[in-house]
């Protein structure tokens, strides 16, 4: 437990020795929203109600989806692909820990402080700029906390298994970008399900993407109620175990490939 | 107008302090805190036309920091440099056109296509018309030896090999200064040895100055003709090896190798100005200096002693001197 | 001139040297090409959805919209396929590998610029040409030779001012020295809002979308130009010597940050 612990540590100073890097990761996920903002805002003049959503709760979603999107940073993932393609991994592969873990944990690490200062500015704005509301209801927010959780975990196995691709491919920036179109676009980032043509609604909803954003996004503004919360959670965790174990499978093929190969 | 001229020459860098740690690592994020270090300080040398300098020093002395700023990689904190009337780093592209320079960590060979094909590129580069071209590359591969590997790409060379070719690249253009950074670094004796006699080739041939940073003392024996030592930032010897070794030194040392094991050798010598000392049961050093006593006195001596079976006379190394510089026995005027 | 044909025949055997390359990695490339593809074909698909909601944006239809989003994948196309070697820049400085660079009779900022090529971007710019000739076919366009001329001209300025945007914020890794490149991505990703009409944005980040990072020069402007519209159609005109601008901007820069530069290691 302990060398996890430094590990983290470590992951943290790094990311807090560039310091400028880190600020420029935080604004890059933040410009991206504050574009969906203005078009949202747009829309919204000429329409009261889009699909079931007011100005007021497509704020809300805005703002919460962004703060979704960057529990992992730009520079995790991206460290992720890089450790893999320059095979690093065969150092970590000689020392006397779990790979997956010691990524997890350097990812935690490297986005610590990223997400602290997403959340405060998401805060700070959604509430004095942008007159947001947030829910009152205590239980909302404990439910929308635990799929917080769950969407860091998801984003996690999931930016770590395109990164595996890494091992195919040797492009750390494409798969990275890859990673986050998808992402985007299935996870209801870019889009709330609502406004999907209803084949992709279906395909949407059976992909573990929806866990990232939609699910706990759902869940603050209240689009999810009672017995669906808790069916929304199960789904979170259930992807979550599925896609640890798909992971799994990648690896084994990913280390077959080393030794074959040689690295 | 000398060929290199640098004056006052001065580097400095600013490093952050950080402390370790987490907390470390925080406060360095909110209040960041920088030191200024000083890599050189007031150097200053000429260099003539065909002169071969070498340019020596501890590391960290300061010794590739001043070639960078002569080839106009570094912009200097302060000072003049004037290479064939150019400032390296203003007039960056004629300065460039009139160097050769290799670094021994680094390659200027592209990498993955055969070294025959880098030296095409070059020739486009430096725009070397077509006969001097050829006739340069005939006669490189001729003294180092790359024939066998010219149409290998970079990356299967080895480190000697590697070192041929960059040091055949360097020179494909004629240029009149050649720098060299630590070109011999893990080479073995025998590329070594080509090394050393494709520069003094060139240097005899074309006259090109050889401006060359090394730790190996054999390259600058072999090669150099004058010595700068850098000693943390700042010049503190210039002059000629001959200098340095015959001067300056006078101290010498006779090894013999005899068959007395009593006293004899000792006792014949014991009113000369020398030391003996007895290495071995058969091993005898005997030290003096040439100031006050000449090597054949002391061999007219030895010789009418029975049992010698062999002696040689040391000078004092290149690797002693410097050493001497270092700790500062050895006072230069 | 001289320099420029030889920097041109250089760049084309160095292109050449990469294809080579390239041609090796068959696997990688088609990946790439699925992934550019699908990166794409989403974006039109967000537009899509947004306009089956609502008809126009701020006054403007669909196909304006993708034409807009056309330019600015174009541009990236360029980058991407040309000038790869800017986001390498970083790299460079901070292993010392640009020394070799800096030790050339060449233009240093053309060697950077010339260093890499990736086929990918040559299928943005296919894929944005597509969607800005669907587009263009879709609009009432007042076409005349003036035009067509100045449309060629708004492609090769806007590529020029994207290209000089991505190397002026690369450099910064002179001054940042770790060789991340994360400021040139945070002003890669601003080019998100070139893709929308510069009305809906307020004042102040509009400013900084003309002035400071001209984003608006790349899309908006001669958008409003080619298609007649409005009374601010004619600063579409401007675009080219915005591009000269920021050719000179972007040369200081970096004449600045050579004089930064520490060339690190041994």
């Amino acid at each position: 437990m302990k060398k996890y612990i430094s590990l983290f540590k470590c992951a943290v100073q790094e990311t807090m020795i560039y310091r400028w890097n880190f600020f420029f990761g935080i604004l890059s996920k933040f410009a991206v929203t504050i574009v969906m903002f203005y078009i949202w805002r747009i829309m919204f003049k000429s329409n009261q109600i889009i699909a079931g959503y007011t100005w007021e709760s497509m704020k809300v979603y805005l703002f919460v989806s962004f703060l979704c999107t960057s529990t992992i940073s730009w520079n995790a993932e991206m460290s992720m692909s890089k450790k893999v393609i320059q095979g690093n991994i065969i150092a970590d592969l000689i020392k006397p820990v779990n790979l997956r873990t010691v990524t997890l944990v350097q990812a935690i690490g490297n986005s610590f402080f990223s997400n602290l200062c997403a959340i405060g500015i998401m805060f700070y704005c959604a509430i004095f700029i942008f007159k947001v509301s947030l829910p009152t209801d205590f239980q909302i927010w404990i439910s929308f906390l635990i799929s917080i959780g769950l969407s860091f975990l998801l984003n996690f196995i999931l930016s770590y298994i395109f990164s595996l691709f890494s091992f195919w491919t040797s492009n750390a920036y494409g798969i990275a970008t890859a990673r986050s179109t998808i992402s985007n676009f299935f996870s209801g980032a870019l889009v709330p399900f609502e406004l999907f043509p209803p084949l992709l609604a279906r395909i949407a909803f059976l992909l573990p993407f929806k866990g990232i954003v939609y699910i706990p996004t759902s869940i603050f503004i209240g689009t999810l109620s009672g017995s669906e919360i808790y069916h929304a959670l199960m789904g979170q965790t259930i992807w979550l175990m599925v896609l640890w174990g798909i992971s799994n499978l990648l690896w084994k093929q990913a280390v077959q490939q080393v030794t074959i190969n040689g690295g | 107008m000398s060929l290199i001229e640098v004056q006052a020459l001065s580097k400095s860098y600013r490093n952050t302090i950080k402390e370790p740690g987490v907390k470390g690592a925080f406060k360095h994020l909110i209040h960041p805190k920088y030191e200024d270090k000083v890599a050189v300080s007031h150097v200053s040398f000429t260099v003539e036309r065909g002169e071969k300098v070498a340019y020596i020093g501890s590391n960290g002395a300061g010794k590739s920091t001043t070639i960078k700023m002569l080839t106009g990689i570094l912009l200097p904190t302060s000072g003049k440099i004037s290479v064939n009337g150019l400032d390296p780093h203003k007039n960056r592209i004629e300065n460039t056109k009139n160097i050769g320079v290799v670094f021994g960590q680094r390659t200027q060979l592209w990498w993955d296509i055969p070294i025959i094909e880098s030296f095409k590129l070059l020739k486009d580069i430096y725009e070397i018309p077509g006969p001097m071209y050829k006739k340069n590359l005939e006669i490189f591969c001729d003294i180092l030896g790359m024939e066998q590997f010219i149409h290998q790409p970079a990356r299967k060379l080895s480190l000697g090999q590697r070192m041929r070719a960059d040091i055949a690249a360097s020179l494909l253009h004629n240029p009149p200064i050649l720098y060299l950074d630590e070109p011999t670094i893990g080479l073995d004796v025998a590329v070594k040895e080509k090394v050393h006699e494709f520069l003094n080739y060139i240097n005899k041939e074309k006259k090109t100055t050889i401006l060359l940073t090394s730790h190996d003392l054999a390259d600058i024996e072999k090669i150099c003709d004058r010595i700068i030592i850098i000693d943390q930032g700042t010049v503190i010897y210039d002059d000629t090896i001959q200098k340095i070794k015959g001067e300056l030194i006078s101290e010498r040392k006779i090894n013999a190798l005899i068959e007395d094991t009593g006293n004899v050798l000792e006792e014949k010598l014991k009113n000369l100005p020398v030391t003996v000392i007895r290495e071995d049961t058969n091993k005898v050093s005997i030290l003096f200096s040439q100031n006050e006593i000449a090597a054949v006195t002391i061999l007219e001596n030895m010789l009418q002693i029975t049992g010698i079976q062999d002696f040689s006379i040391e000078e004092p190394g290149l690797e002693q001197l410097i050493k001497k510089v270092y700790n500062g026995t050895f006072l230069i005027s | 001139m001289t320099t420029i044909n030889k920097f041109i025949s250089l760049y084309i055997k160095l292109m050449i040297q990469q294809l080579k390359c390239m041609m090796a990695y068959k696997m990688d490339f088609l990946i790439m090409l699925a992934f550019t593809f699908f990166t794409q074909i989403s974006g039109l698909f967000f537009i899509y959805l947004i306009f089956s909601k609502i008809p126009y944006i701020d006054g403007w239809n669909m196909w304006e919209v993708i034409f807009m989003y056309g330019m600015i994948y174009f541009t990236e196309g360029v980058i991407n396929f040309l000038f790869e070697g800017t986001w390498l820049l970083g790299q460079y400085i901070h292993s010392g590998n640009l020394d070799r660079y800096i030790l050339r009779p060449l233009p240093i900022g053309m060697q950077v610029l010339a260093t890499k090529i990736n086929l990918d971007g040559f299928g943005k710019i296919l894929i944005s040409a597509c969607m800005m000739a669907k587009a263009l076919s879709m609009l009432e366009v007042n076409w005349n030779l003036a035009k067509v001329g100045m449309f060629i001209l708004f492609i090769l300025s806007a590529s020029i001012i994207r290209v000089c945007l991505n190397l002026s914020a690369n450099c910064t890794c002179f001054w940042l020295k770790s060789g991340n490149t994360s400021f040139a991505h945070l002003i890669h990703t601003f080019s998100e809002f070139g893709k929308y009409p510069l009305t809906i944005f307020q004042t102040g980040i509009q400013f900084v979308l003309i002035f400071i990072i001209p984003y608006a020069f790349i899309s908006f402007f001669p958008t409003l130009y080619i298609l007649d519209r409005g009374e601010y159609a004619v600063i579409g005109l401007l675009t080219p010597v915005v591009a000269l601008i920021t050719i000179c901007i972007t040369f200081v820069i970096f004449k600045l940050g050579l004089r930064v530069y520490d060339s690190p290691g041994n």
